[in-house]
């Protein structure tokens, strides 16, 4: 029993150094964009060169600015700034974040990201008035309003920061400084800290020392899942949609339109039992269950989902071939979950298992973002399935025969379906706690 | 107690029985029109178009505007232009949206003068009742802002509804009756067309004047509170009711007596 808890103490030191690291990660993520000044605003010669830059991926386009105008200062018409930019000539929306913006537009990442800047003839029809920081910041305060009152039914934690605290949670997000940004929010935000046991801020357990008594206590806390629990998770969704299936993400055509496409804020309900784990796949199904093939066959994806399905290592996979003969036959089911389900043994889901999956999770993300491809529908071998399921099984069992039609991106990373949404929050939100979720489908509108 | 709330569906059934009531009333106002949004969880939203307004400017207003920097703002404090601007209406359209974070109806609106230039945040400023002009000012990125418009992506005016859960709760019976002990007489309610716009606001923090406001809402006064149907029916006309002065959208009186 002893070695047990020793362990366990490890174990619970490492979740929290892990979960740490990953909003460490998530925060630290940067986009190196490559700005050139629209050439109407070129009024020297030689025109500037263009400035690289890095931005990051929480941050907003215009907080670039300061660092930006300098540069191309010189060579500007006469008349007063007001800063935007635009990708292939789509004007760039400066309320949503620029990781989101990169992950949306760019289906294949470009690196460096090509971007035009303009200081004059702001696209006001287009863009909402952007009067520097204060717009930013302001949208930002909103935002996290939103998130609070989604989660917690109330914007109180919010609204009750004092101007200092206020400006100083700005400024820890401007500069991207996660341990000032948390420890803003444990000393104010009761409904987010620690010591009242919610689940959201465990990478400042791992900012203080890990093995301080404290911390292993809010760790184990943390771990059994106490705490106020939201009672709704802040998601937006991005949905782009391309014409074709596509192998490689370079074929797709850029926007040229925000109108083509779709997005909204749409909170996810948080299940009041605490043994059901709601998944990625799960807030999916509730928000765009049009994207999920259906089971029966779709008469245009069939050729398409017998040449793919292979490569996606069917062979190793038996529930995958299960799956995949099932609709190869169009056998219309009542009970959809013969494939995989009787493949893989029920599963052990006590709570040390926990850690591990959360372990295994980053692993997969970590694994899936170097590995973009297509299919979603990929457990990974069948060993990480049975870690990471756990309670999420039950859902497992309704929709696994959907499926997703589309790539799902979150701060960059192409993630797994079966992730815990509840990890996605905590670990992958933006700083106004909400979850940007983009999707890239070929399912049409 | 009723936190003042909806659920999509209820939105939904609750705009169509608006619409019912707003667009049998003989009056001479636009008529509401529902949008079909599928990607909605409400299925779609609420659209009055072409609503002409009146430039109205007040000395009142002048004096409450301090400090003025733009060429504009010259031309609207001269006296010579504001009789001009006065006989021109400007026309706004308003979109009535289900916000899915705080579950209650959001309104836009978006406006143009009668030149073609839109409404910007001065014009609005300048239009309404001194105390809601404060308000904007007090609150200046919390209460009207220009924010994208949630299906049409385009940036549109939006009094931010983090506060209306909360007024539609106090609205509710119990509170109600309450507070309207001690109110001896009741306000006496205002004609029609008397500067509608302008017309007693409940402003949040003064109770007497959800009073005043109730008094033209018998019925959800007198609904049990449990009576779900009941508020569903009213909500978005209640709610207009002290929504519509800020952003300048009238909402004609004779609503609330047909609701006797």
């Amino acid at each position: 029993m002893g070695n047990e808890d020793e362990d366990g103490k490890t174990g619970e030191e490492d979740f929290a150094v892990r979960a740490f690291e990953a909003r460490k990660h998530v925060w630290m993520g940067a986009i190196p964009l490559l700005v050139h000044l629209h050439e109407s605003e070129v009024t020297s010669l030689p025109a500037p060169t263009p400035l690289l830059i890095l931005a990051p991926r929480n941050g907003y386009l215009p907080l670039l600015a300061d660092s930006i105008k300098p540069h191309f200062q010189s060579t500007l018409p006469p008349g007063s700034d007001t800063i935007w930019f635009d990708y292939e000539g789509l004007p760039l929306k400066w309320h949503i974040p620029t990781g989101v913006l990169f992950d949306l537009l760019c289906a294949e990442p470009e690196r460096p990201w090509n971007l035009t800047v303009h200081f004059r003839a702001y696209p006001f029809d287009l863009l909402s008035p952007c009067e520097g920081e204060d717009s930013v910041k302001w949208n930002f305060v909103n935002a996290l309003k939103e998130a609070s009152y989604v989660m917690f039914g109330s914007t109180k934690s919010v609204m009750n920061l004092s101007q200092t605290e206020q400006s100083d949670l700005w400024k820890s997000v401007v500069k991207g400084d996660l341990e000032s940004y948390d420890h803003i929010f444990s000393r104010s935000k009761p409904g987010m800290n620690l010591n009242s046991n919610a689940p959201w801020n465990t990478g400042r357990s791992a900012s203080h020392r890990p093995s301080s008594a404290d911390s292993e206590l809010e760790n184990k806390r943390t771990r059994a899942g106490e705490g106020v629990r939201p009672g709704r998770l802040p998601m937006r969704f991005y949905i782009r949609s391309v014409k074709e299936k596509f192998d490689d993400f370079c074929d797709s055509s850029p926007v040229d339109s925000w109108d083509q496409l779709v997005y909204m804020t749409r909170p996810i309900d948080v299940p009041k039992d605490k043994e059901t784990v709601l998944t990625l796949r799960d807030a999916l199904m509730k928000v765009v269950p049009h994207l999920f093939s259906s089971k029966s066959p779709i008469v245009n994806n069939e050729s398409d989902e017998s040449r793919r399905s292979p490569e996606s290592s069917a062979e190793s996979d038996p529930a995958k071939l299960g799956e995949v003969s099932d609709q190869d036959t169009g056998n219309e089911k009542l009970e959809p979950e013969v494939g995989d389900i009787v493949v893989v043994a029920p599963l052990p889901c006590g709570a040390d298992e926990t850690g591990d999956s959360h372990e295994a999770l980053e692993e997969e993300s970590r694994m899936n973002a170097q590995d973009p491809c297509g299919n979603l529908y990929e457990f990974g071998d069948e060993d990480k399935l049975l870690t990471t399921t756990g309670g999420l099984w039950e859902g497992l069992k309704v929709q696994s025969a959907k499926q997703f039609e589309g790539v799902v991106r979150i701060q960059g990373i192409e993630l797994n379906l079966d992730i815990p949404l509840d990890w996605v929050a905590r670990n992958l939100c933006g700083p106004e706690m909400f979850i940007h979720l983009c999707i890239c489908t070929w399912v049409s509108r | 107690m009723w936190d003042g709330t909806l659920s999509a569906a209820d939105f939904q059934y609750a705009s169509k029985e608006f619409m019912k009531l707003w667009n049998h009333e003989e009056c001479n106002m636009n008529q509401w029109s529902w949008e079909e949004r599928p990607e909605s969880s409400a299925q779609g939203y609420l659209i009055l178009e072409g609503v002409s307004l009146p430039e109205i400017e007040t000395p009142l207003m002048h004096e409450s505007l301090s400090m003025e920097t733009d060429d504009k703002e010259e031309l609207f404090s001269d006296d010579a232009t504001l009789t001009d601007l006065t006989s021109q209406p400007s026309r706004c359209t308003y979109h009535v949206i289900y916000n899915e974070s705080y579950n209650v109806p959001t309104i836009y609106f978006r406006g143009y003068h009668s030149d073609g230039s839109p409404i910007n945040w001065l014009d609005i400023h300048m239009s309404l009742p001194s105390h809601l002009a404060q308000q904007m000012d007090q609150n200046r990125w919390t209460f009207l802002t220009q924010e994208e418009h949630p299906y049409l992506h385009r940036p549109w005016f939006m009094l931010h509804p983090c506060g209306t859960s909360s007024i539609m709760s106090l609205m509710s019976t119990e509170r109600l009756k309450q507070k309207s002990r001690g109110y001896a007489t009741p306000p006496e309610p205002r004609k029609r067309g008397e500067g509608e716009d302008k017309q007693a606001v409940p402003s949040r923090s003064s109770d007497l004047e959800f009073d005043t406001k109730l008094e033209f809402i018998p019925s959800i006064r007198e609904a049990p509170t449990n009576q779900v149907g009941n508020y569903r029916d009213q909500y978005l006309l209640t709610w207009l009711s002290f929504v519509g002065p800020a952003v300048r959208l009238p909402v004609p009186l004779d609503l609330f007596k047909s609701l006797n």
